[in-house]
């Protein structure tokens, strides 16, 4: 009773970023399929619980230099759109007629852009079922207002489903990668797991048949791990990076 | 390939302006019966303790799914865990899968007293392991013309569902956490907790006295029902009512 999905370029896509193993190959798979949709240029920014906000982008490094230090975050409207809404949003020069006051680093920003081939771009919310974890796909051509809003009435609908499959894919990824990186021994994961659910040290250590100052040197080293500063804050990072599920 | 028309727009511009998940929900079932379907239904956090489900279906056949057909015996729900494609069920394309557990099989003919033959499960994930919902879209139609309407119009029922699932799962969750009614001196406490400061460091950068410090904690400890301090923070970064 498996259908497939209406087009096979999406179901091919969708299959293909299923099997993609690192964040550096979905992203990779993400860019052909928007190009091949006739994007310019792409974009993906995530504001993750665990850290930094991550970026990744086609664009060459000045133009991300440029968005970090004059445009991002506050003199983004896209951004605050896309905290709030499911809606698209069309940005680039060919549509800042419709937003009669955009900050001037964004607008100066946007004239910029032309350089790189970007003219009109739609700006897609992305959501996640976890609290705080959100972000957003931008699809940039060279087209005008007009040409632009007549390919994303044929293709809108297959690049809003790619870009929500990336966005998950990827962001799943990337939370993998970093999880990983913190190299958490499976004690030390432990320790922090009965610490979330309310145990205190010493009863930690008679679960674990391990003495209570084993337990202070797990947590020692979780936290120098972390980078963190207390145990609290220990406990919050492993959280957020899903080395620890309570 | 279908067009991204006005009609979807207007959908998604709706979702946002609705701020219960009542409305958001009335609005999906308006946009999909507009769109042809007979029942519309969505179940989110299938994986977690507390599963939610919203349905257009009669409550005798809402409760019977619960009790006889979910988790176990349904069949779309195991595909949708592991599969991103979405999958056709109803009785109209029964005779696809002969092996139907019996409490599906009957939940199947419920579905069909109820103007739903075709329907189409579609999974939608989260991104991370276990973190799994679904919609479903049934129609009164047979398999093969349910087949051409999906093939025409399924791209729109795919982003109008997703879309729609997405924003009620934020309002699920903006409205299942204010019940703990943290006040802003123990979230503000909870939040610098979280940042790695010392309970004096904290006194210090909200201007409380360390005494008033250890009073809030304590306090969101019993609002959050923890053993330790540690616990309700755990806790509160989990119902997303600190942000670190």
């Amino acid at each position: 009773m498996e259908g497939a999905t209406p087009d096979n370029r999406l179901s091919d896509f969708l299959t293909n970023l299923k099997e993609d193993e690192s964040a550096d190959r979905a992203w990779h798979s993400t860019v052909t399929f928007m190009r091949a949709l006739g994007a310019s240029r792409v974009g993906v920014s995530m504001e993750l619980d665990s850290a930094d906000p991550l970026f990744m982008w086609t664009f060459p490094p000045w133009v991300a230099e440029q968005y970090m230090e004059e445009v991002y975050p506050d003199c983004d409207p896209t951004l605050a759109h896309c905290r709030e809404n499911v809606a698209p949003f069309f940005s680039g020069t060919a549509f800042l007629h419709r937003y009669p006051d955009p900050p001037t680093p964004y607008r100066q920003y946007l004239e910029d852009l032309v350089s790189e081939e970007v003219r009109s771009s739609v700006v897609i919310p992305l959501h996640t079922c976890s609290n705080g974890e959100w972000g957003k796909f931008s699809f940039s051509t060279n087209f005008s207002a007009d040409e632009f809003e007549s390919g994303y009435a044929e293709r809108g609908i297959m690049i809003h489903m790619a870009s929500i499959a990336a966005f998950n894919r990827i962001r799943t990824l990337v939370k993998k990668e970093r999880a990983a990186a913190v190299g958490l021994t499976r004690r030390e994961r432990e320790c922090l797991l009965w610490l979330a659910r309310g145990l205190r040290n010493d009863q930690i250590a008679e679960r674990m048949g391990i003495r209570p100052v084993t337990v202070a040197f797990h947590f020692a080293n979780a936290r120098s791990k972390l980078n963190a500063r207390t145990r609290e804050q220990t406990l919050v990072s492993a959280i957020q990076l899903g080395l620890v599920c309570p | 390939m279908e067009r991204m028309d006005n009609r979807l727009l207007d959908f998604l511009s709706g979702l946002d302006h609705a701020e219960s998940t009542g409305e958001a929900w009335r609005r999906t079932v308006a946009f999909m019966h507009g769109q042809g379907a007979s029942q519309f239904a969505i179940s989110m956090e299938l994986d977690s303790a507390d599963p939610l489900f919203m349905w257009t279906f009669p409550p005798w056949v809402a409760e019977q799914y619960v009790e006889e057909v979910f988790p176990d015996c349904d069949p779309t729900l195991a595909h949708c865990r592991v599969n991103v494609t979405p999958f056709f069920s109803g009785t109209a394309f029964r005779h696809r899968y002969p092996d139907l557990p019996a409490p599906y099989h009957r939940f199947l003919e419920d579905l069909a007293a109820n103007d739903v033959c075709s329907a189409v499960s579609i999974p939608v994930h989260g991104g991370s392991d276990g973190d799994c919902g679904k919609f479903g879209y049934g129609t009164a139609l047979g398999a093969g013309q349910f087949e051409g309407f999906y093939a025409e119009r399924g791209f729109t029922l795919y982003m109008a569902g997703t879309m729609a699932f997405n924003r009620m799962r934020a309002l699920v969750k903006r409205e299942r956490t204010p019940q703990i009614g943290l006040t802003d001196d123990e979230r503000e406490c909870l939040l610098w907790l979280s940042r790695g400061l010392l309970r004096n460091e904290i006194a210090d950068r909200l201007g409380l006295r360390p005494v008033t410090v250890r009073r809030c904690l304590a306090e969101a400890r019993r609002k959050l029902d923890a053993h330790t301090l540690d616990q309700a923070l755990a806790n509160a970064v989990q119902m997303g009512l600190v942000e670190p």
